[in-house]
């Protein structure tokens, strides 16, 4: 019969199970955003991380562009960035955070509709 | 958790048994009287030397590792020439509905039988047994059959379906693709289990 030898708990192989690495990568999609002119950066986000559903609150975007008056009623275009983050651990992972980003950036047109000027 | 379980093979399977009769009545009011705790399924004579496949969680009143799934399961495995293997579920207590927060809790319990096996790899049986490991999830549909993770000291994780997808069987679903699948996966973990099980 096989015997073990009695092990020091601190050089236990699997001492603690978040060291687990996983190979593989989020999967992150698209669902819907509700936001159109003249408030387009005050929708709702859905996106879908590993086959669940999450919906961010409201106003999760912000315009990485500009409207204001120069000479003529002006606005410009820039990449979304996101404010809120919904109440699961998924999105502590900077990982997730950046491949959300880059889904709704390649998903939503750019603002800033110029909707508030 | 306590890695101190005895010197022998016995002693440490007869502890963790303990423990887990222990954590059962304290977390769901479960006694096991007189019941047989079923912990894992396989021959002792291969601790050291096989795979561990964690799967899902035995049926309340079948018998253990006998119902449908667990003989197709070993008709799998009898045909892709695997023979030194344990069996573990992935939920070691009776219980109507196993959700993920059960399996996460009864995770430590399956790293602890890591720890006594000593397996090559690890193969997980349907999305559920992910917990078992991780804190995250891997969609199944994606990466069955692939190595979905590993330990700092190299120990791999493959993941595949559990028999039920193969034994439920519905009008709008092909058999055939299904037999792909199981074939796919399942060289991928033979050819694993002939490089690493001597």
């Amino acid at each position: 019969m096989p015997t073990f030898n009695f092990r020091d708990v601190n050089k236990s192989k699997y001492k603690n199970i978040d060291h687990w690495t996983p190979l593989v990568e989020h999967t992150v999609a698209f669902i819907s955003y509700d936001g159109e002119y003249p408030n387009l950066c005050s929708g709702t986000l859905r996106v879908m991380v590993d086959d669940d559903i999450y919906i961010f609150p409201r106003r999760a975007l912000g315009s990485g562009g500009t409207c204001g008056a120069g000479n003529n009623w002006e606005a410009t275009h820039g990449p979304w960035y996101i404010t809120q983050w919904p109440n699961d651990p998924i999105f502590q992972d900077e990982k997730v955070r950046k491949a959300v980003t880059d889904v709704v950036n390649t998903s939503v047109r750019q603002g800033c509709c110029g909707g508030c000027a | 958790m306590d890695l101190f379980y005895g010197s022998t093979v016995e002693e440490q399977l007869k502890a963790l048994k303990k423990d887990i009769k222990a954590f059962a009545l304290a977390h769901y009011n479960y006694d096991y009287g007189h019941k047989r705790i079923y912990v894992a399924f396989g021959e002792q004579a291969n601790i050291g030397n096989n795979i561990l496949i964690v799967s899902t969680p035995l049926a309340k009143d079948a018998k253990a590792f006998e119902d449908k799934n667990y003989q197709y399961l070993k008709h799998i495995l009898s045909t892709y020439n695997i023979s030194k293997f344990f069996l573990t579920p992935n939920f070691l207590i009776p219980k109507d509905h196993v959700s993920t927060a059960d399996i996460k809790l009864c995770s430590k319990w399956t790293e602890t039988l890591v720890d006594i096996v000593q397996p090559k790899f690890i193969v997980i049986l349907g999305e559920d047994s992910v917990f078992s490991f991780f804190r995250r999830k891997f969609i199944l549909r994606d990466h069955h059959g692939t190595k979905v993770g590993i330990s700092p000291q190299g120990l791999e994780i493959y993941l595949t379906y559990s028999p039920d997808y193969y034994n439920e069987k519905s009008e709008y679903e092909d058999p055939s693709f299904k037999n792909f699948i199981r074939d796919n996966d399942w060289t991928t973990i033979s050819n694993r289990y002939k490089e690493l099980v001597k």
